[in-house]
């Protein structure tokens, strides 16, 4: 059977990641085209019901393209993004998920090229498995 | 919920942007066969006045319950497309946008295939997600036109005049006793040579003459209980001990504060000097009214007995204040380094920037330090600023100016003074680049040094020693021998920023406050009606203080002037059915936005509407699953990431 | 470990270094610098070392030598930090810290020393003249001239020359020594083999003679549309030097020749090497006074005291000589006796003052400068082989 390539949804924030994703488009730095983003207001407020949702789905990989520390919500923004996504893990377990499937990492409003970088790796490592 | 029956789909070429990577088409004939897709058609440009009629004539025409355009980012037209359906009597939020441009067609441009294939499925989540798209309204509240200023400083002062210009009233609470902030502190002042005492005085005469600005001295907010257009604050007032009408007799004054037993450290000259428990900190200070800082006082009645204008039975005062909007102007503390840090407190003659800034306001003909004539000053940058391994990375910018100002300053003061200069790359930017140049030709002597290797202050025998080695020698190992040495000590946030807890303004990574976005809403905070400026959000020289200080009272009085606030309606809502009271929401809020209440006797939480920013912290924690935000609920993301994932 | 030194700055204001404090150490200089290299910072090191006033470093570089003074770096300088004005003013600082007697840095430091000496060495020629002159006889010789050699016979004049000559070469010589201490021994931390000192003893001809390193500048000579590889200042200094070598031979070693009482025809050896000599002296003398007037060129810019001293007294050592030669040939006795006395009054001190102590020296120290640098980098190529 001809192996499929790897589809990933990114998370990505309204301020913050999604225009980083937006500047990657426009300087056209190229990522693999089965990457799909979503947008929601800040990445703390991402539920893991959504995330299992998208792995129940088909999704091979979820990215959260978290604020960080340029969060205009809250200065603790990445570290209730980091326990959504431990408590997640615990949840992918529990379905025999592999945790490798499921990343975050902060995205700044400019950092195309860092994003470009996060979806090349991710898409290469999640075809290896 | 009910799904959308009549849907309206547009797919926009973007002239080229777009249908030279996408084939626009077969997009077009995919989302045709969709259920409840009653309309769809590909368009050279969606935003064209033309498109827009067309959307609007559609909508109306065909009943459209929900539309989706496909086109550029939600960042550029959002606003455009939520117009156009409110024009054609369609609630905006039952409208989608798709970035089928930065985030498909120019992302992909390599790959037109999967490109058109990726488009097909974008457009699909947003037909699904309109598809559950509830019609939100927009809350309206009154508002006062009422704005509390916080810190009676350069900036805080400044605005003050302005909302009044504007027509709004002014509450200007000052914590300390008198107004004016570090800027009274200073001497001359760059590029305008005028001491900060002047600047002062001319900005206290001018917020004198407005009869809608009122002034608290001594004053602190204490709590707050209501939000943007309508907050609730209660302010403490300290009392000065002294009555009203006092008219000040410096000869008399004089007398009083020799009497005063009560010695302490003198915080106005940073500790170089000391002060008694009544003090004035310098004569023309505003308000004209001496003080007693309750704190040291020991209530022994001395100067009671020298003058019947005291009155140390006077008691805190707490009034209640009524306002629209809150502009924050604290302002900064200098960094204070810890003992030991290049010798600091260690080595007699190691002070700091603002000590040697009072030093030259005490200072008569000649610069004298514990006894000691000076001769060579060196100056130690970047301390507590831009620290490798330190919390403070950030530069405090208004540092470099400052040092090489005040080295001009004792140049032109003094005979005799040799400068040395310890920096870490000289950051005099704009016009203040000239001052740089001046001190340069004054002779002062530019030493840089590595982050990894500071300079080293050191005894020896009676002198004290700065060794460097300096990058603009290649790393030569260079020793300056100093009779006083500076550490320019950069800004750091307020030692005591209660005010941040009180109105939940939110701090960034520098610990300064945070605005909502740098360039474009630069005085704003995510909480509505809470602006900042000056020094408080981050260091600033003055005049880039005073800028954002007049940019946050024009914002603050567009704001409230109108009397009546819009609030975003997509905030969070909770099943009441479901909620359990756990607590957990309410710890996640940044905002104190939820409250306990009582659903048929059980404890559930509620969201106050007015307080929620709509940032979904509280959703992910909710182990019920309680909570949905509008506009991206469960049903709304489930559905979009069902079409992706197809 | 160095102590940063703030005196120097004051004084190397007095050898003409006012601007470089405002440096501001961008590094445009060195990057423009044709002479910069890898750990040879031209001329941003000799700033910075100025600045910190680290006198031993000063004294033992060899960079301000290199220097010709093409002024790319001045013109780059966003601070008008003039870094080579500050390498001439560091020329004339070295030149006194090479002099023992300490008299160097009174003439450059004062000019109430510079002036005062050079009228007193004038003074001195006048008494010696007053005192022992020969007859002013206005008896002419057969062909019409003037005999010189009766109110100053050549051979008194030589036995001068002789003794000027050999104070001239100690005190040269003895400051070159010096030189070579402070460059080579002290502050050397390279070992240096002697025979390098012979193997690369051509560079020191060849530059003495050519002061070849003028010639490398950016502003290139065009004749009739052609462009050359060297610059007309190297042309014009050249000449100059050549004209004034070639005057300094004849006077010192062929006076009875020169200073003769013979006319000769025009073609005549003695009178062609005296015109080209004259001419040269000219050429050059009207080209630097072009240059320092002007102020087009940055080595025009600026002119210390001693600049001004060494092309009038040239100047006027030119023209009395000039003015000798035509009283003798067209037999007016008491201007040419009064104009000699004058010719030797300018001379005396311009050789004095000039050649051990200021300006002149340059073109003894710059060719050793060469020299020291091309054995120091041999020794450098054959330690690290080792």
């Amino acid at each position: 059977m001809e192996k499929k390539a790897p589809k990933i949804l990114v998370f990505s924030t309204e301020k913050i990641s999604d225009p980083a994703i937006d500047l990657a488009g426009l300087l056209k730095l190229h990522y693999p085209p089965i990457v799909f983003t979503m947008e929601v207001p800040c990445s703390s407020a991402v539920k893991s019901k959504w995330i299992l949702h998208a792995f129940d789905q088909g999704f091979d990989g979820v990215f959260i393209a978290a604020d960080g520390t340029d969060c205009a919500y809250d200065e603790s923004c990445t570290e209730k993004t980091g326990q959504i996504i431990s408590q997640t893990h615990e949840l992918m377990k529990e379905k025999g998920i592999l945790p490798e499937k499921l990343k975050m990492a902060a995205i700044c409003s400019v950092c195309a090229e860092s994003f470009v970088k996060q979806m090349n790796v991710f898409a290469d490592q999640l075809s290896e498995q | 919920m009910e799904e959308k029956r009549n849907i309206g789909v547009y797919i926009c070429q973007c002239g080229s942007n777009i249908s030279d990577y996408v084939d626009v088409e077969k997009v077009r004939e995919e989302v045709a066969k969709i259920n409840h897709v009653s309309i769809s058609k590909t368009t050279m440009f969606a935003c064209a006045d033309a498109t827009q009629n067309e959307i609007v004539q559609d909508i109306q025409e065909n009943n459209l319950d929900a539309i989706v355009v496909a086109s550029c980012s939600p960042k550029l037209h959002l606003d455009t497309f939520k117009n156009v359906a409110e024009r054609a009597g369609l609630n905006p939020y039952n409208y989608v946008q798709v970035n089928i441009r930065e985030q498909c067609s120019w992302a992909h441009s390599d790959k037109p295939v999967q490109a058109t294939e990726k488009a097909i499925q974008l457009v699909k989540a947003g037909i699904a997600r309109v598809g559950y798209s509830e019609a939100l309204i927009k809350t309206k509240i009154s508002a006062e036109n009422v704005v509390v200023v916080v810190g009676a400083g350069v900036s805080g002062m400044r605005s003050a005049i302005e909302l009044a210009d504007l027509g709004s009233y002014v509450y200007l609470i000052e914590r300390e006793y008198f107004v004016g902030g570090r800027v009274a502190q200073w001497g001359e002042l760059f590029t305008t040579n005028e001491t900060g005492k002047e600047t002062i005085r001319r900005l206290y005469t001018k917020l004198m003459e407005y009869k809608n600005i009122t002034l608290f001295t001594g004053a602190e907010i204490i709590s707050n209980t209501g939000t943007v257009g309508n907050f609730d604050i209660q302010v403490k007032i300290r009392p000065r001990y002294i009555k009203p009408g006092c008219k000040v007799d410096p000869e008399k004054l004089q007398k009083v504060i020799d009497a005063c037993p009560v010695e302490i450290p003198d915080k106005f000259n940073f500790g170089l000097t000391t002060c008694k428990a009544i003090y004035k900190n310098f004569e023309s200070e505003f308000p004209e009214i001496p003080a007693i800082d309750p704190e040291h006082c020991t209530r022994c009645g001395e100067c009671e007995k020298l003058c019947d204008d005291i009155d140390l039975g006077q008691k805190d005062e707490f009034i209640n204040i009524k306002a629209g909007a809150i502009l924050i102007n604290t302002g900064y503390d200098p960094y204070e380094p810890k003992t030991g840090e290049f010798g600091y407190k260690e080595i007699e003659n190691v002070i700091t920037l603002p000590q040697l800034k009072r030093l030259i306001e005490l200072s008569g003909k000649e610069l004298i330090y514990k006894n000691k004539k000076i001769h060579n000053i060196g100056y130690i940058y970047c301390v507590g600023s831009r620290q490798k391994d330190g919390e403070n990375k950030y530069c405090s910018r208004y540092c470099c100016t400052s040092t090489i100002y005040t080295s001009i300053v004792i140049k032109n003061k003094y005979k005799d003074i040799h400068n040395f200069h310890f920096d870490k790359s000289i950051r005099t930017y704009g016009k203040l680049e000239l001052l740089y140049r001046e001190a340069s030709e004054n002779g002062d002597i530019f030493l840089q040094f590595w982050d990894e290797d500071p300079p080293v202050v050191s005894r020896n025998g009676n002198g004290t020693v700065v060794s460097i080695k300096d990058m603009l020698s290649s790393g030569k190992e260079l020793e300056v021998d100093c009779d006083l040495v500076v550490l320019v000590t950069g800004m750091v946030p307020r030692q005591d920023n209660k005010i941040a807890d009180i109105l939940k303004a939110p701090i960034g990574r520098d610990k300064f406050f945070n605005e909502i976005h740098p360039k474009l809403r630069p005085v704003e905070t995510v909480i509505d009606g809470v602006l900042i400026s000056g020094a408080c959000q981050g260091p600033k020289n003055i005049s880039e203080s005073v800028k954002s200080s007049l940019s946050a009272a024009s914002k603050a009085n567009s704001l409230v002037k109108k009397g009546e606030i819009e609030l975003k309606p997509t905030i969070a809502f909770i099943d009441k059915n479901a909620c359990v009271w756990c607590d957990e929401c309410l710890k996640a809020c940044p905002f104190d936005a939820i409250i306990k209440t009582q659903l048929e006797g059980k404890d559930v939480a509620e969201i106050v509407e007015a307080k929620c920013k709509g940032g979904g912290m509280c959703l992910p924690v909710c182990p019920e699953n309680a909570i949905n935000l509008k506009g991206y609920t469960d049903n709304e993301m489930e559905a979009m990431i069902t079409a992706l994932a197809d | 470990m160095s102590k940063v030194n703030t005196a120097l700055a004051s004084e190397l204001q007095y050898y003409g270094a006012k601007e470089f404090s405002a440096c501001y150490n961008c590094g445009n200089c060195t990057a423009i610098c044709s002479l910069a290299s890898e750990g040879n910072e031209f001329p941003r090191k000799m700033i910075r070392l100025s600045t910190l006033g680290l006198e031993n470093e000063i004294e033992s570089s060899l960079e301000p030598w290199l220097c010709y003074y093409c002024g790319e770096c001045s013109s780059t300088c966003p601070r008008q930090a003039e870094p080579g004005e500050l390498m001439m003013s560091l020329r004339r600082y070295l030149t006194a810290r090479y002099d023992w007697t300490g008299l160097s840095r009174r003439f450059y430091t004062s000019e109430i020393w510079e002036l005062g000496a050079i009228f007193l060495l004038a003074a001195f020629i006048l008494v010696l003249f007053i005192f022992f002159h020969g007859p002013m006889t206005t008896e002419l010789t057969a062909e019409g001239g003037v005999k010189l050699n009766t109110f100053a016979p050549w051979k008194t004049i030589e036995i001068g020359d002789w003794i000027m000559a050999a104070f001239l070469s100690f005190f040269l010589l003895s400051n070159i020594f010096n030189m070579y201490l402070k460059v080579m021994v002290r502050n050397n931390k390279v070992k240096i083999p002697i025979k390098l000192y012979f193997t690369t003893l051509w560079d020191l001809a060849f530059n003495f003679a050519t002061q070849w390193e003028f010639s490398k500048s950016e502003n290139k000579t065009k004749i009739a549309g052609k462009q050359f590889n060297i610059s007309p200042y190297w042309i014009m200094h050249w000449l100059l030097m050549s004209s004034y070598a070639l005057m300094l031979i004849l006077i010192m070693v062929f006076l009875g020749w020169f200073q003769t009482d013979i006319i000769y025809e025009w073609w005549h050896p003695q009178r062609i090497l005296g015109y080209y000599a004259t001419f040269g002296l000219m050429a050059g003398l009207i080209y630097f006074f072009y240059n320092r007037i002007k102020k087009e060129q940055e080595s025009g810019k600026h002119s210390h005291l001693s600049d001004w001293v060494f092309i009038v007294l040239l100047a006027l050592t030119t023209i009395s000589g000039i003015l000798v030669h035509f009283f003798r040939i067209y037999g007016l006795p008491y201007s040419t006796y009064y104009m000699y006395v004058f010719h030797l009054m300018v001379l005396f001190p311009m050789l004095m003052i000039e050649v051990p102590f200021s300006k002149w020296s340059h073109l003894a120290y710059r060719p050793f400068a060469i020299y020291f640098a091309k054995v120091k980098s041999a020794a450098e190529k054959m330690n690290s082989k080792n």
